[in-house]
C-alpha cells in the first residue's frame, strides 16, 4: 500500500536544543493518526515541520509522491495542500465566521466562494452562523469553524494540534465525536497531536507515542498505549 | 512551550522585502553618518572634549535619565491603574486629561516653571516675601521633575491600555485566591504590563537624552548640551558627532535591555467584561487627589501660566502670522506622520515575516535618541552630496521633502514602537493559520495582522504628529524660505528672552496638539 | 490599503519636488539666512521691499546650523545674504569660503573700519557691549572699572553670569586671549567662577532679575537685554528695573568688549546686486535708527544716536580689537572656560 504522507529521518533543533531526533512516520489515505506524548516531546514541532512552518535540519517529507522537504527543497506552507487546526484555534477575531472560512478561497469568484463557504458551513452544522464573529460562538462552535476553515481548502492532510485542549470535559467528549464524524464524512487524512489518552483511543486509526523527540511505538491504540515498544516504530 | 524565533521561520523573500531593506538603509543613512563620524570627520578638539566635557556631561545625562524615569513611572503607572481598574470621582475626566501634558514641548514647560518657581519666579518671590524661604526649581532635581511631569503620558498610555485589556482572567484568578487589591496590582498586573511600561519608558528615556532647550535653560549639563558646546564653542562638529555616538551607545543599551525585558509574552484578548473596583471613602479621595496632582504638574500649571501671559498682558499678534504657521505645522505633521507610519508598517511586516532583520532596520530606529539638529546636519550632509552633483533638477536642501524625510528619521521609533508592541501581542498562530490557508506573507499581513493593529496604527500616527508639532531644531534649519511653524515662531521669541510674547504661539502648539492627544486617548485602550 | 500607500507615496514625491525657492535667480528677490529673530528685522525687510521692490525671503535658524547648510548647498545655494549676531561666526563663514568680497563705497562710508572685515567679506550692522548691571543700593560703580575687578575678593558670591555656552561670553573670553594670552585669560575666568553667586543658569534677562531678588549684586550681560528690560512694562520685571545701574568695564588698557551683528554676501549668491543693496540699506540711516530704537542695539553708523535708554548710561570706549580675532580664538576660549570650570 502506498502511503499518502511519508516522514523519513526528520531531525530538528531550535537553537542548541534538539527537538526531533530522526523521526520516521507514514500516513495512509483516509487514515487518522494520533501522536501522543507529554508536553515538550516535540509533537507540535513535528506538525509544524509537516506544515512547512519550520524547516527540518535533515530528513525528507513526501506528500502524495511530491517531496516537500529534503536537503535542497522547502515548499512554502501556502503551497503544500496541508491544513492545520491550531491549539487555541487561531480564528481571525476581526473576521466573521464566513470570512474566516472563506479566507483561503480569495482566488475564487465571488459566487463560487459563497457556495463553497455555505456548503462547508452546512457540513459542520454551522448554517446561519456565518455572520457571527468568533467571540460570539461557543467553544464547540469555534472548534468547528477552525476545522471548516481548513477543510474548505480540501487539503490532502489535516493537522490538528491539541484541538480540544481549551474545552471542558463534557464538551470535549461531544466535540470529539463531531470532529470525528466530520473527518470521516470528508474522508480526510489527518494527524492529530494530543497528550490525552482518551482522545487517542476515540479518534485514532493508529497511534504513535512520542517521547524526547523520538517515536517510541506505533500501532493500534490498545497496543501502543498498553505496551510501549521503542523498536516497533521503525 | 515553543520559542518561535524569527530566524527559524522560513525566509519568504520578495520584492517587498527588498523595498523594505532599501527604505531602511535610506533612513539609517543619517544615523550612519553619525556612527561613522570618527572615520570621516576630523575632531581636533576631541582630547579636550574627553578630558573636560565628557565626564561631567555623561554624568549629567545619566542623572537626568534616571532622575526623570523614576518620577515619570511614579506619575504614570499608579494613575493608569486607577483609571483603568477602579472607579472614583473624576475618573472619566482624568482618563483623557492625563494625556494632555503630551501636547506641551518640554522647553515651554521648563520656561513656565522657571518663571513661576525659578530663583526669580513670581511664585518664589512671593513665598520668599511671606515665609522667607527661597525656592529654586532650576537645578537637576527640578529639571527631572519638570521633564517627568510632561513626559509621563508616554508611559501612562501604554500602561493604561495594558491594564484595561489582556489581564482580566489573571486578575480574577488572583481575586479568587484571596489576594487583596494592592497585591493584585503588584504581583499580577504590574508584571503583565511590564512590556508596555518598558516600551513607554524607552520613549521617555530617548526624549530626555536628546532634550536641549530645557536642559540648557536650567543650566544643567548633558551629552546633548556637550554636543552644542563642541559644535558652537569649539567649532568642532567632528567632536560633536562623536558625542552623539556616545549618546547612541547609551540608547542602544537601553533598547537592548527593553527587548530582553519584553520576552516572548503573547497576550490573549479578554473574554471577560472589564470590572472596575469602586473605591470608597478615603481611598477614592486619595485617588482623585493623586490624579489631580499629576495633571496639575504636567499640564495645569504650565497651561495656566501660558493663559495668564496671553490674556493678562498686551500682546500684539497678527492672524496673518498665526494662520500660515498653524497650516504649516499641520501640513508637516501630517506628511511626517504619514511617511513614518508607512515605513513603520513596512518595517514591522519585515520583522514579522522575514528572517533576521537587516542591520539598517535596527539602526533606523535610533534616530529618536539623536538631537534634532544633529539629524538635520547629517541629513544635509547626505543631501548636499546629491545636490552638488546636480543629478536632480531641484535642490533637496530646502525642500519640504528633505524636511519630512529628516523628521521621519528622527521619529521612526515613535511610530515603530507601538506597532511592534501591539504586533508582539498577536499570536503567531494567526500568521501560520493564514499561511496554511494559502496566503502569501503580504496577504497574511495586510488582511490579518494589519486590521488587528488598527488602534496601534492610529496611536502611532498621532504620537508622531504630536512630536512633529513640538519639534524645533530640525524644522528650524531644514525648512524652506519663509516657512514658519508654531514651534519655530515660539522659539524665535523665546530665544531673545521675550517669553511672554512666546506664550501665544506656545498656546497654539498646545491647542494644535490637543486634537491628536484626545484622539489618541480614544484609541489607546485598543478598542477596534 | 495598497491605494492608500500609493496615494501617500505620490503625496510625498510631490512634497519633495515642490519648488520651494522658486525663481531664486529672478531679479527682485533676495534670500537671507539669518540667526537674528527680531521683529525689528522683519520690519526693516518690509521697508526694504517697499523702497526697492525687492522681495526678501528668510530662513531663520541657529548660526552653526545655517553655516552647515550653506556649506552643504555649495554652488547650488540659494542664499544671498548671511546674517548673524556674532563676529566669530562671520569670521568662520569667511574662513570656510562661504562669503565673497563686496566692493561698496556706501558700506565703507557707513561702517567704521574696525567693525567690518578687512577684506570686505562681512560688515558689522549693530553693536552690543558686554557690560555690567549692578544693584544701585549695594554697589559703587567706581569699584567696577575693569572686567578684572570682578575677580577681586570683595565680589565673592556676588557675580551673576550665564553659561559659558553663550556666544557673548565666549567672544569676551576670546578677546581677552587675543589681548593678554590664554594663561591670563584662564586665570581671569577662574577668578570669575570663584566669585559667582550661583552656577550659571537662565538667560541674560534672568541674571538681571536675579539682581532684583538679591541673589547677586552685579551681572555680566549684553547691553541689548538691559535696554529691553529697562523699557519693559511687565510687572515681574519692575523690581529689577528700579534697582539696576549700568557701567562699562574696560579690559585693562583696552575698551569695553563689543561684538557685532553683521552680514556678508554668500559666495554663490544668485542675487548679488540685490544682496549688496540690502546690506547698504541695513547700514543706512533709517535702518540704523530702527536697530537703535526698536531693538536697543548700538548703531554702527557714526552720527546715529543710540536709543534714549542706552544713551542715559553715558558713552563708552569700545575695544577696537580686530573682530576677526574673535573667530580665531573662540575654540581656545571655550577650552579655557571649560578648564576654569565655567559651566
Amino acid at each position: 500500500m502506498s502511503n499518502l504522507l511519508e516522514l523519513d529521518q526528520l531531525h530538528f533543533a531550535l537553537g542548541d536544543r534538539t527537538i526531533l531526533r530522526g523521526v520516521s512516520l507514514h500516513l495512509a489515505a483516509r487514515e487518522i493518526l494520533v501522536i501522543i506524548g507529554p508536553s515538550g516531546c516535540g509533537k507540535t514541532s513535528l506538525l509544524r515541520l509537516v506544515a512547512g512552518l519550520e524547516r527540518p535540519a535533515s530528513g525528507t517529507i513526501t506528500l502524495a509522491g511530491t517531496v516537500l522537504n529534503n536537503e535542497r527543497t522547502h515548499i512554502a506552507p501556502e503551497r503544500r495542500s496541508v491544513g492545520m487546526v491550531f491549539q487555541g484555534l487561531a480564528l481571525f477575531p476581526h473576521l466573521t465566521v464566513a470570512q474566516n472560512v472563506g479566507f483561503g478561497l480569495h482566488a475564487l469568484k465571488q459566487d463560487e466562494r459563497q457556495h463553497r463557504i455555505s456548503e462547508e458551513l452546512r457540513s459542520v452544522d454551522l448554517e446561519g452562523l456565518g455572520d457571527r464573529y468568533p467571540h460570539q460562538l461557543s467553544g464547540g462552535q469555534q472548534q468547528r469553524v477552525a476545522i471548516a476553515r481548513s477543510l474548505v481548502m480540501r487539503p490532502q492532510v489535516l493537522l490538528m494540534d491539541e484541538p480540544f485542549s481549551d474545552l471542558d470535559s463534557d464538551t470535549r467528549v461531544l466535540v470529539r465525536g463531531e470532529v470525528l464524524r466530520i473527518l470521516r464524512a470528508h474522508g480526510t487524512s489527518a494527524i492529530m497531536v494530543t497528550h490525552d489518552r482518551e482522545d487517542a483511543v476515540h479518534m485514532a486509526d493508529r497511534v504513535a507515542e512520542m517521547r524526547d523527540g523520538a517515536i517510541m511505538g506505533c500501532g493500534k491504540a490498545e497496543d501502543v498505549l498498553q505496551f510501549p515498544d521503542p523498536e516497533k516504530g521503525k | 512551550m515553543m520559542a518561535m524565533g524569527g530566524k527559524h521561520r522560513p525566509f519568504a523573500g520578495s520584492w517587498l522585502f527588498a523595498t523594505v531593506t532599501v527604505a531602511s538603509v535610506l533612513l539609517a543613512l543619517p544615523i550612519l553618518v553619525v556612527i561613522t563620524s570618527p572615520l570621516h570627520s576630523a575632531a581636533p578638539e576631541w582630547d579636550h572634549v574627553v578630558r573636560a566635557l565628557l565626564p561631567e556631561h555623561l554624568k549629567g545625562s545619566l542623572l537626568l535619565l534616571f532622575g526623570t524615569l523614576l518620577p515619570a513611572l511614579v506619575f504614570a503607572v499608579p494613575s493608569a491603574w486607577l483609571v483603568a481598574r477602579t472607579n472614583f470621582p473624576g475618573r472619566s475626566f482624568f482618563r483623557w486629561a492625563l494625556v494632555l501634558p503630551l501636547a506641551l514641548p518640554t522647553y515651554i514647560s521648563a520656561f513656565t516653571y522657571a518663571a513661576l518657581l525659578g530663583p526669580t519666579g513670581s511664585v518664589s518671590t512671593r513665598i520668599h516675601a511671606l515665609v522667607g524661604v527661597k525656592l529654586d526649581i532650576m537645578n537637576m532635581p527640578g529639571l527631572c521633575l519638570v521633564m517627568a511631569a510632561v513626559l509621563f503620558p508616554y508611559i501612562y498610555l501604554p500602561a493604561r491600555a495594558a491594564f484595561v485589556a489582556g489581564m482580566s482572567g489573571q486578575l480574577d484568578a488572583a481575586r479568587t485566591l484571596g489576594v487583596g487589591p494592592w497585591m493584585r496590582f503588584r504581583r499580577v498586573a504590574l508584571p503583565l504590563a511590564r512590556p508596555a511600561i518598558a516600551a513607554g519608558a524607552l520613549l521617555v528615556a530617548m526624549e530626555t537624552l536628546n532634550d536641549f532647550g530645557a536642559v540648557k535653560y536650567f543650566g544643567e549639563r548633558s551629552l546633548t548640551t556637550a554636543i552644542f558646546r563642541s559644535w558652537g564653542g569649539l567649532y568642532d562638529l567632528g567632536s560633536a558627532l562623536r558625542i552623539g555616538l556616545v549618546l547612541l551607545g547609551i540608547v542602544a543599551l537601553l533598547l537592548w535591555s527593553e527587548r530582553r525585558s519584553r520576552g516572548n509574552a503573547a497576550h490573549t484578548t479578554d473574554q471577560v467584561p472589564l470590572q472596575r473596583q469602586r473605591l470608597r471613602g478615603l481611598r477614592s479621595l486619595l485617588a482623585t487627589l493623586w490624579c489631580a496632582l499629576v495633571l496639575l504638574l504636567g499640564a495645569g500649571i504650565p497651561i495656566a501660566k501660558i493663559l495668564l501671559d496671553v490674556f493678562g498682558g498686551s500682546i500684539t499678534w497678527s492672524w496673518t502670522e498665526v494662520l500660515p504657521a498653524f497650516g504649516n505645522t499641520l501640513l508637516v505633521a501630517a506628511l511626517a506622520a504619514a511617511l513614518t507610519l508607512l515605513v513603520a508598517v513596512l518595517f514591522t511586516f519585515r520583522e514579522r515575516y522575514g528572517a533576521r532583520a537587516p542591520w539598517s532596520l535596527h539602526l533606523a530606529n535610533l534616530g529618536y535618541a539623536i538631537p534634532g539638529a544633529v539629524i538635520a546636519v547629517s541629513s544635509m550632509a547626505l543631501a548636499g552630496v546629491v545636490d552638488r552633483s546636480m543629478v536632480l533638477p531641484f535642490a533637496l536642501i530646502g525642500s519640504t521633502g528633505l524636511l519630512v524625510y529628516a523628521l521621519t528619521v528622527r521619529f521612526l521609533a515613535v511610530g515603530n514602537q507601538p506597532l511592534r508592541a501591539a504586533l508582539g501581542q498577536q499570536t503567531r498562530a494567526l500568521d501560520d493559520a493564514a499561511r496554511l490557508l494559502g496566503a502569501s506573507p503580504l496577504r497574511a499581513f495586510v488582511h490579518i495582522n494589519l486590521p488587528l493593529l488598527r488602534p496601534a496604527l492610529l496611536a502611532a500616527a498621532l504620537l508622531v504628529a504630536i512630536d512633529v508639532i513640538k519639534e524645533l531644531p530640525l524644522t528650524l534649519i531644514l525648512r524652506p524660505f519663509n516657512f514658519h511653524t508654531l514651534s519655530t515662531r515660539t522659539y524665535e521669541l523665546a530665544s531673545i528672552e521675550q517669553l511672554r510674547e512666546a506664550s501665544l504661539p506656545a498656546l497654539f502648539i498646545v491647542l494644535c496638539g490637543l486634537l491628536p492627544v484626545l484622539l489618541l486617548d480614544r484609541m489607546a485602550d485598543g478598542r477596534a | 490599503m495598497r491605494t492608500l500607500f500609493v496615494a501617500l507615496s505620490a503625496l510625498l514625491l510631490l512634497a519633495c519636488g515642490a519648488p520651494t525657492t522658486d525663481n531664486a535667480d529672478q531679479p527682485g528677490e533676495v534670500n537671507v539666512y539669518t540667526h537674528r529673530h527680531y521683529d525689528a528685522d522683519k520690519e526693516l525687510y518690509a521697508h526694504f521691499t517697499e523702497a526697492t521692490g525687492i522681495r526678501v525671503n528668510i530662513i531663520q535658524a541657529g548660526d552653526d546650523e545655517l553655516l552647515a547648510r550653506l556649506e552643504q548647498e555649495g554652488p547650488r545655494s540659494p542664499c544671498d545674504v548671511f546674517i548673524t549676531a556674532d563676529a566669530g561666526r562671520l569670521g568662520l563663514a569667511k574662513a570656510r569660503g562661504l562669503l565673497q568680497a563686496i566692493e561698496s563705497p556706501a558700506l565703507k562710508a557707513n561702517i567704521p573700519a574696525h567693525l567690518r572685515d578687512a577684506e570686505d567679506h562681512w560688515f558689522g550692522l549693530t553693536m552690543r557691549a558686554r557690560l555690567l548691571a549692578y544693584n544701585k543700593d549695594k554697589v559703587d560703580p567706581n569699584s567696577l572699572r575693569t572686567y578684572q575687578d570682578l575677580t577681586l575678593p570683595e565680589w565673592k558670591g556676588r557675580v551673576l553670569v550665564r553659561s559659558a555656552e553663550n556666544v557673548y561670553n565666549q567672544s569676551l573670553m576670546a578677546s581677552m586671549i587675543a589681548h593678554d594670552g590664554p594663561a591670563i585669560a584662564e586665570a581671569w575666568a577662574k577668578g570669575l567662577v570663584a566669585n559667582m553667586a550661583r552656577t550659571p543658569k537662565g538667560g541674560d534677562t534672568d541674571q538681571l532679575l536675579a539682581i532684583g531678588e538679591g541673589i547677586g549684586d552685579v551681572a555680566l550681560v549684553n547691553s541689548y537685554y538691559v535696554g529691553k528690560l529697562l523699557s519693559s512694562d511687565e510687572p515681574e520685571k519692575q523690581k529689577a528695573k528700579a534697582l539696576l545701574g549700568v557701567c562699562f568695564p574696560v579690559n585693562g588698557a583696552h575698551g569695553t568688549h563689543v561684538n557685532v551683528s553683521g552680514a556678508g554676501v554668500a559666495r554663490h549668491a544668485p542675487n548679488k546686486v540685490a544682496a549688496v543693496a540690502l546690506l547698504e540699506f541695513l547700514s543706512g540711516d533709517d535702518a540704523q535708527r530702527v536697530f537703535a530704537e526698536a531693538n536697543k542695539e548700538y548703531p554702527v553708523k557714526p552720527g546715529i544716536p543710540p536709543s534714549g535708554t542706552l544713551a542715559a548710561w553715558g558713552a563708552f570706549v569700545p575695544d577696537t580689537l580686530d573682530l576677526a580675532l574673535l573667530a580665531k580664538f573662540n575654540a581656545e576660549a571655550t577650552k579655557r572656560m571649560d578648564a576654569a570650570g565655567w559651566r
